[in-house]
């Protein structure tokens, strides 16, 4: 590496990835410390998240392409993509350092930013694109498995792990395939071949219908943080790996459109999602649902192949995201109760109780009222129901919708209204709880501004609609328009 | 398309050289006892052979900076599932029963006992013998390796209900995914590579954590019945145990 390369590498692009991973590493250095080292590995982890997606944005040049001969760039793309999940990454940690929860979730979300990063970094080199995405699969169910302290966050994690590792496997196969493809034209490996193992491997990491197996069970089964970051950091980093894909083989696009298997898969998505999430469940497994059947939107979006479909989906990915954090949270806080009389307490206050020999006063509340208010929100903003978020979100994707097939359009608005008074039907009822008066619903708070810029995003559609739109205008599979 | 031709591997001379099909048959056979394996010496020693016959391999088929870089990872991967393996060996020798590595039993079937599975071995490597043949998606190499390793791997993650194997399926998948990417771009940098290997050993690492986990949570007792603090509304009086009471009397009239 010449001095050139190492002057190239400390550049704003550089980060993006190593800051989220060093923050990783302090962070969980001071995690071990206590519950004031805790509080600074986290502030650790989202300065690292902030100076990543600070480094997307300020990016001049690949520290890939700086580091190696891999031909490595950063697409207008692909910087949204880094910001989203960064954002997505600070959301998470912050949520849960409110919850006082145990677990290594800040840290692995660092991780898991640093991983997609790389995966958007390494632009025309798919197999490391879809290595970097496979890693934040890894790294997301080992969370799964550890976060929470019964079995069913094994069992989430063995069924993520497995799917998703199948489809991030499947991804590298096909990327082999499409070269084998290119080189030879006439031989057994056709376009058709290609595109159907593609769509495999990508149906199973993102979880379109009908591969979407491990969608409810990461939604239900895991605590809260390896849920977010499975639906709301994962899978837009798998759906950014989607839109490279199609960039780096234009043959995709060719009399085997990928954009058709797109629309389908999305129309599927999107009414499997909606009687997903009409059928009786645990509240966290519906909205796993809906949450799948949201990202319909967004695969109808990318199978229009233009560029105001396109934009209009990434935008509604980004909506996705802030929706997946707050309904996540709010079913978690709502379902989650004190099990013995400590845990009711407080840790501190037992303690405290125990050593003094004086009894606290404990009194009846209502539990989870704010995290009810930021689920009806969230669920709001989610809907395609004017003016809120969700509308917003998708204008852009039921015009696009609307020049090519208008069926479509209706289709999607009406999963949409299904899913949304669905979730809105199965929000439970009021609950009371013993406990002390001052337990802490900072969580709840945070959860309840966040559905309120959830709800509040559709009053800047016109400026979020034209940086997508100007990131979109370098996608060369994309029509004109 | 198979081809038996012997290829040299060490030096000009031709001292050392390696039969391809005795490569593969010996890849058969270890990969076969993988999949019926119970002891974890067996499973990971198989393991870590099938990583060094398929790093022999690619010395044959294509550079041996390739090969040199799968068998390290492939020791990498092994020393790191060693562990997981032999507590879960052990979990289940105290339990006495196979239901301690069966995360998901589903009841009623015996269908992916040993002796199917070595069955369904031989099958998928007529399969992939087969395969090889009417389909070498791959021109100018051997389809056989990766054909075998995939149909095995699949087989594997489909039919077991026992998480070990369903892990060492993936694990497979992985190498026969490997290999095809090797076959068709044999000239790969140096950041592929690493990227590939560090998704094995992460691999590696997440089974054991998940391996390690259910070792842990099953060999648990059953916590015991705690009073839930949570009442409908509206709330009934009732008395709340404080500062460790372990019982609770439900307020009368409610249902146990």
């Amino acid at each position: 590496m010449t001095l050139e390369a190492l002057h190239a590498v400390w550049t704003p692009s550089f980060l993006s990835f190593v800051s989220p991973v060093a923050a990783a590493a302090l962070g969980a250095l001071f995690g071990r410390a206590g519950r004031f080292g805790r509080g600074i590995a986290a502030l650790i982890v989202l300065c690292g998240l902030t100076a990543g997606a600070y480094g997307a944005w300020q990016a001049p040049v690949s520290g890939l392409t700086a580091m190696s001969s891999v031909t490595g760039s950063l697409p207008p793309i692909g910087r949204l993509q880094i910001v989203i999940i960064s954002v997505g990454g600070a959301l998470i940690s912050t949520y849960h350092v409110l919850t006082r929860r145990q677990g290594e979730v800040a840290v692995i979300a660092a991780l898991v930013v640093a991983a997609t990063s790389a995966s958007a970094f390494a632009g025309d080199s798919l197999r490391v694109a879809g290595a970097g995405v496979h890693l934040a699969v890894l790294l997301v169910a080992m969370l799964m498995a550890t976060e929470r302290d019964d079995w069913q966050g094994g069992v989430a994690g063995t069924a993520y792990l497995t799917l998703a590792s199948i489809g991030a496997i499947t991804l590298v196969a096909g990327f082999a395939l499409a070269d084998v493809q290119k080189v030879s034209p006439g031989g057994l490996v056709t376009d058709a071949f290609v595109v159907a193992v593609l769509s495999t491997g990508f149906a199973l990491s993102v979880g379109i219908v009908p591969l979407y197996f491990w969608v409810p069970s990461a939604s239900q089964r895991p605590g809260a943080g390896a849920s977010m970051l499975a639906l709301a950091v994962v899978v837009p980093a798998s759906l950014g790996l989607m839109l490279a894909t199609l960039t780096a083989l234009p043959q995709l696009s060719g009399p085997i459109a990928a954009s058709h298997l797109l629309t389908v898969g999305g129309l599927l998505t999107a009414i499997g999602g909606a009687l997903g999430t009409v059928a009786p469940g645990r509240l966290r497994r519906r909205i796993g649902y809906a949450l799948m059947g949201n990202l319909g939107a967004v695969l109808l979006g990318f199978g229009t192949s233009t560029r105001i479909g396109v934009a209009g989906a990434l935008v509604a990915l980004a909506h996705h995201c802030l929706v997946a954090i707050v309904l996540i949270g709010a079913a978690t806080e709502i379902e989650t109760t004190p099990t013995s009389s400590a845990q009711a307490l407080g840790d501190n206050e037992d303690e405290r109780g125990r050593r003094l020999d004086v009894r606290p006063i404990v009194v009846a509340r209502e539990q989870g009222w704010v995290a009810r208010v930021a689920l009806v929100l969230g669920a709001i903003a989610m809907s395609g129901v004017p003016p809120f978020g969700g509308f917003a979100s998708r204008w852009a994707v039921m015009q696009a919708l609307a020049l090519s097939d208008w069926r479509l359009a209706f289709a999607l608005g009406i999963t949409s209204l299904v899913t949304t008074y669905s979730l809105l039907v199965s929000v439970p009822t009021r609950r009371f709880v013993v406990g002390p008066a001052h337990l802490s619903v900072a969580p709840e708070r945070f959860l309840f501004v966040l559905s309120v810029v959830a709800c509040l995003w559709g009053f800047l559609p016109g400026n979020i609609l034209d940086v997508a739109h100007a990131a979109t205008s370098q996608l060369t599979f994309l029509k004109p328009f | 398309m198979l081809s038996f031709n012997r290829l040299s591997v060490a030096d000009a001379e031709g001292n050392l050289a390696v039969n391809e099909l005795a490569l593969l048959v010996m890849l058969v056979v270890v990969a076969s006892l993988l999949s019926i394996s119970v002891e974890w010496h067996v499973a990971a020693a198989c393991l870590w052979l099938v990583h060094i016959l398929v790093s022999v391999w690619l010395a044959v088929v294509a550079t041996p900076e390739l090969a040199i870089t799968k068998a390290v990872t492939g020791t990498t991967v092994c020393l790191l599932l060693i562990p997981s393996l032999r507590a879960f060996s052990q979990a289940r020798a105290s339990a006495g029963t196979t239901g301690m590595r069966r995360l998901v039993v589903v009841a009623g079937t015996q269908a992916t006992d040993e002796p199917f599975m070595l069955v369904g071995a031989f099958l998928a490597a007529a399969a992939a013998i087969a395969l090889s043949f009417a389909f070498p998606l791959v021109e100018g190499a051997s389809n056989f390796a990766w054909y075998w390793l995939t149909l095995l791997g699949l087989l594997l993650i489909m039919l077991s209900r026992d998480i070990v194997r369903i892990g060492l399926g993936l694990l497979l998948l992985l190498n026969a995914v490997d290999l095809l990417d090797t076959m068709v771009t044999r000239n790969q940098g140096v950041t592929a590579i690493g990227a590939r290997s560090m998704v094995a050993i992460v691999l590696a690492l997440a089974l054991g954590v998940i391996w390690g986990r259910t070792t842990s949570v099953r060999s648990r007792s059953e916590p015991e019945e705690l009073p839930s603090l949570t009442v409908a509304d509206p709330l009934p009086p009732q008395r709340v145990p404080l500062f460790g009471g372990t019982s609770f009397e439900p307020p009368p009239g409610a249902p146990r």
